[in-house]
Protein backbone atom coordinates (compact mmCIF):
# COMPACT_ATOMS: atom_id res chain seq x y z
CA UNK A 1 0.00 0.00 0.00
CA UNK A 2 3.04 2.64 1.06
CA UNK A 3 4.69 1.60 -1.86
CA UNK A 4 2.36 1.56 -4.81
CA UNK A 5 1.31 5.24 -3.56
CA UNK A 6 1.97 7.87 -6.25
CA UNK A 7 2.08 10.63 -4.14
CA UNK A 8 3.72 9.54 -1.48
CA UNK A 9 6.98 8.83 -4.17
CA UNK A 10 6.16 12.51 -5.41
CA UNK A 11 6.91 13.68 -1.57
CA UNK A 12 9.73 11.26 -1.62
CA UNK A 13 11.51 12.95 -4.19
CA UNK A 14 10.35 16.31 -2.58
CA UNK A 15 13.09 15.41 0.35
CA UNK A 16 15.22 13.20 -1.43
CA UNK A 17 16.02 14.78 -4.77
CA UNK A 18 14.83 19.15 -4.38
CA UNK A 19 15.91 19.04 -0.36
CA UNK A 20 18.90 16.76 -0.25
CA UNK A 21 20.27 16.98 -3.58
CA UNK A 22 19.10 20.58 -4.71
CA UNK A 23 18.15 19.35 -7.79
CA UNK A 24 16.58 21.68 -10.20
CA UNK A 25 15.49 19.89 -12.64
CA UNK A 26 13.61 18.04 -9.95
CA UNK A 27 11.98 21.00 -8.79
CA UNK A 28 10.86 21.87 -11.83
CA UNK A 29 9.23 18.61 -12.93
CA UNK A 30 7.24 18.01 -9.87
CA UNK A 31 6.38 21.61 -8.44
CA UNK A 32 4.04 23.33 -9.52
CA UNK A 33 4.30 27.07 -11.08
CA UNK A 34 1.97 28.80 -8.23
CA UNK A 35 3.93 26.26 -5.48
CA UNK A 36 3.73 27.63 -1.62
CA UNK A 37 6.01 26.34 0.85
CA UNK A 38 5.64 28.19 4.61
CA UNK A 39 6.90 27.45 8.02
CA UNK A 40 5.54 29.42 10.66
CA UNK A 41 8.79 31.10 11.81
CA UNK A 42 9.73 32.25 8.36
CA UNK A 43 7.63 35.86 8.10
CA UNK A 44 6.94 35.75 4.11
CA UNK A 45 6.11 32.19 2.07
CA UNK A 46 8.25 30.84 -0.30
CA UNK A 47 6.84 30.59 -3.97
CA UNK A 48 7.41 28.37 -6.99
CA UNK A 49 10.30 26.50 -7.56
CA UNK A 50 12.68 29.24 -8.26
CA UNK A 51 11.57 30.52 -5.06
CA UNK A 52 11.76 27.39 -2.90
CA UNK A 53 15.48 26.51 -4.68
CA UNK A 54 16.72 29.66 -3.22
CA UNK A 55 15.70 28.18 0.23
CA UNK A 56 17.15 24.74 -0.28
CA UNK A 57 20.20 26.72 -1.73
CA UNK A 58 20.41 28.63 1.68
CA UNK A 59 20.76 25.65 3.76
CA UNK A 60 23.22 23.79 1.54
CA UNK A 61 25.38 27.09 1.96
CA UNK A 62 24.59 27.62 5.75
CA UNK A 63 25.14 23.38 6.06
CA UNK A 64 27.20 21.64 3.70
CA UNK A 65 26.33 18.50 5.33
CA UNK A 66 22.71 19.20 4.83
CA UNK A 67 20.19 16.47 5.16
CA UNK A 68 16.37 15.26 5.97
CA UNK A 69 14.92 11.68 6.15
CA UNK A 70 11.41 10.77 5.63
CA UNK A 71 10.66 8.73 8.78
CA UNK A 72 6.97 8.07 8.11
CA UNK A 73 4.61 9.06 5.80
CA UNK A 74 0.49 9.04 5.59
CA UNK A 75 -1.60 9.64 2.62
CA UNK A 76 -4.66 10.01 1.58
CA UNK A 77 -6.68 12.22 -1.43
CA UNK A 78 -4.49 14.62 -2.48
CA UNK A 79 -2.32 14.78 0.41
CA UNK A 80 0.84 13.31 2.09
CA UNK A 81 1.72 13.90 5.63
CA UNK A 82 5.39 13.20 6.31
CA UNK A 83 7.43 12.74 9.75
CA UNK A 84 11.23 13.05 9.72
CA UNK A 85 14.72 13.80 11.07
CA UNK A 86 17.03 17.12 9.54
CA UNK A 87 19.97 18.15 10.24
CA UNK A 88 23.73 19.56 9.39
CA UNK A 89 26.43 21.09 10.77
CA UNK A 90 26.62 24.90 10.47
CA UNK A 91 29.92 25.51 9.15
CA UNK A 92 28.78 27.45 5.37
CA UNK A 93 27.68 30.69 4.99
CA UNK A 94 24.72 32.43 6.93
CA UNK A 95 21.39 30.82 8.14
CA UNK A 96 18.64 33.60 7.61
CA UNK A 97 16.20 32.53 10.83
CA UNK A 98 13.73 34.92 13.00
CA UNK A 99 16.52 36.04 14.57
CA UNK A 100 18.05 37.73 11.59
CA UNK A 101 20.92 35.96 9.38
CA UNK A 102 22.90 33.71 11.77
CA UNK A 103 27.00 33.49 11.35
CA UNK A 104 28.41 29.91 11.07
CA UNK A 105 28.89 28.66 14.87
CA UNK A 106 30.65 25.54 13.55
CA UNK A 107 27.60 23.58 15.69
CA UNK A 108 25.68 20.38 14.65
CA UNK A 109 21.73 20.23 14.71
CA UNK A 110 19.16 17.64 14.63
CA UNK A 111 15.12 18.38 14.54
CA UNK A 112 12.19 16.92 14.43
CA UNK A 113 9.34 18.34 12.21
CA UNK A 114 6.34 17.32 9.70
CA UNK A 115 5.60 18.34 6.23
CA UNK A 116 2.23 18.14 5.04
CA UNK A 117 1.99 18.01 0.87
CA UNK A 118 -0.83 18.97 -0.88
CA UNK A 119 -0.33 17.59 -4.97
CA UNK A 120 -2.39 17.61 -7.35
CA UNK A 121 -2.16 16.26 -10.87
CA UNK A 122 1.46 15.15 -9.83
CA UNK A 123 2.55 18.63 -8.51
CA UNK A 124 3.37 19.26 -5.37
CA UNK A 125 0.74 22.71 -5.05
CA UNK A 126 1.65 23.17 -1.12
CA UNK A 127 4.25 23.01 1.33
CA UNK A 128 3.54 23.30 4.80
CA UNK A 129 6.54 22.74 6.88
CA UNK A 130 6.48 22.66 11.31
CA UNK A 131 9.75 22.15 12.99
CA UNK A 132 11.68 22.65 16.10
CA UNK A 133 13.16 25.65 15.63
CA UNK A 134 13.32 25.96 19.07
CA UNK A 135 15.69 22.95 19.28
CA UNK A 136 17.11 24.08 15.96
CA UNK A 137 18.01 27.96 17.65
CA UNK A 138 19.64 25.82 21.16
CA UNK A 139 21.48 23.52 19.29
CA UNK A 140 22.92 26.57 16.80
CA UNK A 141 23.57 28.36 20.36
CA UNK A 142 21.12 31.17 19.42
CA UNK A 143 18.94 30.39 22.17
CA UNK A 144 20.82 29.49 25.55
CA UNK A 145 19.72 26.15 26.23
CA UNK A 146 17.57 25.35 29.22
CA UNK A 147 20.67 23.25 30.18
CA UNK A 148 23.58 22.19 29.20
CA UNK A 149 23.52 18.11 28.33
CA UNK A 150 26.95 16.38 28.63
CA UNK A 151 27.95 15.75 24.67
CA UNK A 152 30.49 12.54 24.54
CA UNK A 153 34.12 12.45 23.20
CA UNK A 154 35.05 11.29 19.90
CA UNK A 155 36.74 8.15 21.99
CA UNK A 156 33.39 7.56 23.66
CA UNK A 157 31.62 7.64 20.31
CA UNK A 158 34.20 4.94 19.00
CA UNK A 159 33.46 2.73 22.07
CA UNK A 160 29.87 3.41 21.88
CA UNK A 161 30.17 2.11 17.51
CA UNK A 162 32.26 -1.07 18.80
CA UNK A 163 29.51 -1.95 21.09
CA UNK A 164 27.32 -1.67 17.85
CA UNK A 165 29.20 -3.81 16.33
CA UNK A 166 30.22 -6.39 18.60
CA UNK A 167 27.19 -6.55 20.98
CA UNK A 168 23.95 -5.93 19.16
CA UNK A 169 25.19 -7.03 15.37
CA UNK A 170 27.95 -9.71 16.10
CA UNK A 171 26.24 -11.33 19.84
CA UNK A 172 22.51 -10.41 19.22
CA UNK A 173 22.16 -8.73 22.27
CA UNK A 174 18.54 -6.98 21.81
CA UNK A 175 18.67 -5.57 25.12
CA UNK A 176 21.75 -3.19 24.44
CA UNK A 177 19.64 -1.52 21.75
CA UNK A 178 18.02 0.43 24.20
CA UNK A 179 21.38 1.44 25.87
CA UNK A 180 23.02 2.85 23.66
CA UNK A 181 20.65 3.81 20.88
CA UNK A 182 18.33 7.03 21.05
CA UNK A 183 14.29 6.17 20.89
CA UNK A 184 14.23 8.06 17.44
CA UNK A 185 17.22 5.87 16.32
CA UNK A 186 17.17 5.80 12.07
CA UNK A 187 19.18 2.53 10.33
CA UNK A 188 19.58 4.08 7.04
CA UNK A 189 20.35 1.76 4.17
CA UNK A 190 20.17 1.74 0.42
CA UNK A 191 18.61 -1.85 0.38
CA UNK A 192 15.59 -0.46 2.18
CA UNK A 193 13.28 1.86 0.67
CA UNK A 194 12.43 3.59 4.19
CA UNK A 195 14.68 4.09 7.22
CA UNK A 196 14.29 1.62 10.05
CA UNK A 197 13.35 3.54 12.98
CA UNK A 198 12.91 2.98 16.65
CA UNK A 199 13.87 0.44 18.59
CA UNK A 200 11.28 -2.28 17.57
CA UNK A 201 12.02 -2.15 13.88
CA UNK A 202 15.72 -2.09 14.43
CA UNK A 203 15.60 -5.60 16.74
CA UNK A 204 13.18 -6.84 14.73
CA UNK A 205 15.80 -5.65 11.56
CA UNK A 206 18.69 -7.27 13.79
CA UNK A 207 16.41 -10.54 14.53
CA UNK A 208 16.30 -10.97 10.42
CA UNK A 209 20.20 -10.52 10.14
CA UNK A 210 20.79 -13.16 12.63
CA UNK A 211 18.31 -15.39 11.25
CA UNK A 212 19.58 -15.44 7.89
CA UNK A 213 23.01 -15.43 9.20
CA UNK A 214 23.08 -17.06 12.67
CA UNK A 215 26.85 -17.14 12.91
CA UNK A 216 27.09 -13.49 11.65
CA UNK A 217 30.68 -11.63 12.68
CA UNK A 218 30.92 -8.30 12.04
CA UNK A 219 34.66 -7.05 12.60
CA UNK A 220 35.31 -3.19 12.68
CA UNK A 221 38.63 -2.37 10.91
CA UNK A 222 38.98 1.21 11.96
CA UNK A 223 37.45 4.29 12.92
CA UNK A 224 37.55 7.61 11.92
CA UNK A 225 35.61 10.09 14.31
CA UNK A 226 35.28 13.92 14.33
CA UNK A 227 32.78 15.78 16.46
CA UNK A 228 30.13 14.23 16.93
CA UNK A 229 30.16 11.46 13.86
CA UNK A 230 32.34 8.09 13.97
CA UNK A 231 32.28 6.64 10.34
CA UNK A 232 33.66 2.85 10.83
CA UNK A 233 34.62 0.27 8.02
CA UNK A 234 33.78 -2.72 8.90
CA UNK A 235 34.00 -6.37 7.52
CA UNK A 236 30.96 -9.34 8.24
CA UNK A 237 31.54 -13.31 7.77
CA UNK A 238 28.63 -15.72 8.07
CA UNK A 239 26.72 -18.62 6.83
CA UNK A 240 23.83 -18.06 4.85
CA UNK A 241 21.25 -20.54 6.91
CA UNK A 242 18.09 -18.28 6.50
CA UNK A 243 16.28 -16.42 3.54
CA UNK A 244 17.54 -12.74 2.68
CA UNK A 245 16.34 -10.24 1.12
CA UNK A 246 14.37 -12.70 -0.62
CA UNK A 247 17.12 -15.12 -1.12
CA UNK A 248 16.46 -18.96 0.60
CA UNK A 249 19.01 -20.45 2.81
CA UNK A 250 22.22 -21.39 0.45
CA UNK A 251 24.76 -22.77 3.49
CA UNK A 252 26.88 -20.26 1.47
CA UNK A 253 29.65 -18.74 3.39
CA UNK A 254 29.98 -15.26 2.74
CA UNK A 255 32.14 -12.12 3.51
CA UNK A 256 31.49 -8.45 2.63
CA UNK A 257 32.86 -5.19 3.84
CA UNK A 258 30.81 -1.39 4.35
CA UNK A 259 31.18 2.05 5.93
CA UNK A 260 29.08 2.88 8.70
CA UNK A 261 28.34 6.58 9.41
CA UNK A 262 27.19 7.26 13.38
CA UNK A 263 25.79 10.38 14.31
CA UNK A 264 25.52 10.31 18.27
CA UNK A 265 23.72 12.95 20.53
CA UNK A 266 23.68 12.98 23.98
CA UNK A 267 25.44 9.98 24.58
CA UNK A 268 23.07 7.46 22.37
CA UNK A 269 23.18 6.82 18.26
CA UNK A 270 20.47 8.91 16.64
CA UNK A 271 21.40 7.26 13.32
CA UNK A 272 23.53 4.74 11.00
CA UNK A 273 24.25 5.68 7.13
CA UNK A 274 25.01 2.41 6.26
CA UNK A 275 26.44 1.48 2.54
CA UNK A 276 28.01 -1.95 1.64
CA UNK A 277 28.94 -3.88 -1.18
CA UNK A 278 25.39 -5.34 -2.12
CA UNK A 279 26.40 -6.64 -5.44
CA UNK A 280 28.77 -8.87 -4.38
CA UNK A 281 26.44 -9.98 -1.52
CA UNK A 282 24.00 -10.72 -3.78
CA UNK A 283 26.49 -12.84 -5.98
CA UNK A 284 27.82 -15.33 -3.07
CA UNK A 285 24.18 -15.53 -2.20
CA UNK A 286 23.63 -16.89 -5.81
CA UNK A 287 21.25 -14.64 -7.00
CA UNK A 288 23.19 -12.20 -9.12
CA UNK A 289 25.46 -15.08 -11.65
CA UNK A 290 29.18 -13.91 -10.15
CA UNK B 1 -10.40 -0.63 13.36
CA UNK B 2 -11.44 1.76 9.41
CA UNK B 3 -9.37 4.94 9.14
CA UNK B 4 -12.81 6.88 9.44
CA UNK B 5 -12.90 5.40 13.52
CA UNK B 6 -9.41 6.27 13.69
CA UNK B 7 -10.37 9.99 12.78
CA UNK B 8 -12.99 10.03 14.73
CA UNK B 9 -10.61 8.69 17.65
CA UNK B 10 -8.47 11.72 16.64
CA UNK B 11 -11.22 14.34 16.58
CA UNK B 12 -12.46 13.48 19.98
CA UNK B 13 -8.92 14.23 21.09
CA UNK B 14 -9.19 18.15 19.93
CA UNK B 15 -12.57 18.55 20.44
CA UNK B 16 -13.37 16.34 23.59
CA UNK B 17 -10.09 16.63 25.74
CA UNK B 18 -8.90 19.65 24.71
CA UNK B 19 -11.43 22.27 23.43
CA UNK B 20 -14.54 20.66 26.31
CA UNK B 21 -11.43 20.00 29.07
CA UNK B 22 -12.90 16.88 29.94
CA UNK B 23 -10.18 14.43 31.87
CA UNK B 24 -12.40 11.38 31.48
CA UNK B 25 -11.80 11.09 27.89
CA UNK B 26 -7.99 10.57 28.17
CA UNK B 27 -8.82 6.70 29.44
CA UNK B 28 -11.24 6.46 27.00
CA UNK B 29 -9.40 7.04 24.13
CA UNK B 30 -5.30 6.89 24.95
CA UNK B 31 -3.47 3.24 25.87
CA UNK B 32 -2.26 3.67 29.68
CA UNK B 33 1.20 2.92 27.91
CA UNK B 34 0.94 5.74 25.21
CA UNK B 35 4.27 6.89 24.23
CA UNK B 36 4.19 10.54 23.56
CA UNK B 37 6.92 12.19 21.40
CA UNK B 38 7.55 15.95 21.76
CA UNK B 39 10.25 17.58 19.61
CA UNK B 40 13.41 17.97 21.93
CA UNK B 41 13.40 21.78 21.92
CA UNK B 42 9.62 21.99 23.01
CA UNK B 43 9.26 24.23 25.71
CA UNK B 44 7.16 22.00 27.68
CA UNK B 45 7.55 17.61 27.90
CA UNK B 46 4.88 16.42 29.71
CA UNK B 47 5.22 13.05 30.98
CA UNK B 48 1.81 12.28 30.26
CA UNK B 49 -1.56 13.25 29.09
CA UNK B 50 -3.41 13.61 32.89
CA UNK B 51 -0.15 15.87 34.18
CA UNK B 52 -0.24 18.02 30.12
CA UNK B 53 -3.84 18.87 30.86
CA UNK B 54 -3.79 19.63 34.30
CA UNK B 55 -0.38 22.21 33.55
CA UNK B 56 -1.84 23.50 30.22
CA UNK B 57 -5.21 24.58 31.91
CA UNK B 58 -3.26 26.37 34.70
CA UNK B 59 -1.17 28.22 32.31
CA UNK B 60 -3.97 28.50 29.27
CA UNK B 61 -7.37 27.81 30.83
CA UNK B 62 -9.70 29.03 27.41
CA UNK B 63 -7.29 27.22 25.11
CA UNK B 64 -9.94 25.94 21.95
CA UNK B 65 -8.46 23.85 19.01
CA UNK B 66 -9.28 24.27 15.52
CA UNK B 67 -8.90 20.93 12.89
CA UNK B 68 -7.92 21.99 9.74
CA UNK B 69 -7.58 18.61 8.06
CA UNK B 70 -7.17 14.84 8.88
CA UNK B 71 -5.11 12.53 6.31
CA UNK B 72 -5.43 8.70 7.30
CA UNK B 73 -4.37 5.98 6.14
CA UNK B 74 -3.36 2.26 7.98
CA UNK B 75 -3.61 2.82 11.29
CA UNK B 76 -1.76 6.53 11.40
CA UNK B 77 -4.00 9.48 11.47
CA UNK B 78 -2.21 12.95 11.02
CA UNK B 79 -3.60 16.00 11.55
CA UNK B 80 -3.34 19.51 10.71
CA UNK B 81 -4.27 21.97 13.82
CA UNK B 82 -3.99 25.65 15.20
CA UNK B 83 -4.97 26.90 18.78
CA UNK B 84 -5.73 30.45 20.23
CA UNK B 85 -5.55 31.00 24.25
CA UNK B 86 -4.73 33.08 26.72
CA UNK B 87 -1.92 33.14 29.23
CA UNK B 88 -3.86 33.64 32.29
CA UNK B 89 -1.87 31.47 34.52
CA UNK B 90 1.91 30.37 35.51
CA UNK B 91 3.88 28.54 32.25
CA UNK B 92 6.80 27.10 32.88
CA UNK B 93 7.78 29.16 36.02
CA UNK B 94 6.47 32.33 34.63
CA UNK B 95 3.80 34.24 35.76
CA UNK B 96 1.11 35.49 33.88
CA UNK B 97 0.98 37.68 31.48
CA UNK B 98 -2.73 37.76 30.26
CA UNK B 99 -1.47 37.92 26.42
CA UNK B 100 -3.40 36.29 23.73
CA UNK B 101 -1.63 33.34 21.99
CA UNK B 102 -1.69 31.01 18.62
CA UNK B 103 0.07 28.33 17.59
CA UNK B 104 -0.28 26.16 14.76
CA UNK B 105 1.35 22.66 13.64
CA UNK B 106 0.87 18.99 12.93
CA UNK B 107 0.30 15.85 15.04
CA UNK B 108 0.83 12.32 13.65
CA UNK B 109 -1.45 9.49 15.99
CA UNK B 110 -0.85 6.00 16.15
CA UNK B 111 -4.00 4.21 16.38
CA UNK B 112 -4.64 0.55 18.16
CA UNK B 113 -8.30 -0.96 18.95
CA UNK B 114 -9.83 2.37 18.87
CA UNK B 115 -7.27 4.22 21.16
CA UNK B 116 -4.02 6.18 20.88
CA UNK B 117 -1.24 4.21 21.40
CA UNK B 118 1.37 6.78 20.11
CA UNK B 119 1.78 10.41 19.23
CA UNK B 120 4.40 12.85 17.62
CA UNK B 121 3.59 16.34 17.91
CA UNK B 122 5.18 19.52 15.87
CA UNK B 123 4.16 23.12 16.59
CA UNK B 124 6.05 26.37 17.04
CA UNK B 125 7.54 26.36 20.52
CA UNK B 126 9.16 29.12 19.40
CA UNK B 127 6.72 31.26 18.69
CA UNK B 128 4.96 31.07 21.59
CA UNK B 129 8.00 32.03 23.90
CA UNK B 130 8.10 34.90 21.66
CA UNK B 131 4.43 35.76 22.17
CA UNK B 132 4.78 35.48 25.67
CA UNK B 133 7.87 37.77 25.38
CA UNK B 134 9.56 34.58 27.75
CA UNK B 135 12.61 35.12 24.33
CA UNK B 136 12.59 38.23 23.05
Amino acid sequence: MSQGNPNKAIARRYFHEIMNQANKDSAYEILSEDFVFTLPTHPEPFHGPDGFLGLVNMLHSAFPDFYIDPQDMVASGDWVATRWVGGGTHVGGPLLTVKGNLEATGNYFQIDGMTWHTIKDGKITESIGHEDTLGLMMQLGVIPAPEIVEETTPEQNEALAMRYFQDIMSEGKLEVVEEILAPNFAFIIPTQPEPITGYEAFKGFVMYLRNAFPDIQFTALRHMSEGNKVASRWQITGTHLGEFLGAPATGNKIKDFGIDIFTIRHGKIVSVHVNENDFGLMQQLGVIPA
Amino acid sequence: MSIEANKAVVTRYWIDLWNKKDEKVIDEITHPDVKLHFPPGQAHQPPSFQVWLKTALIAFPNVHFTIHDLVAEGDKVVCRWSYTATNTGVFLGNPATNRDVTDQGLNMFRIENGKIAEMWMSGDSLGLLQQLGVIK
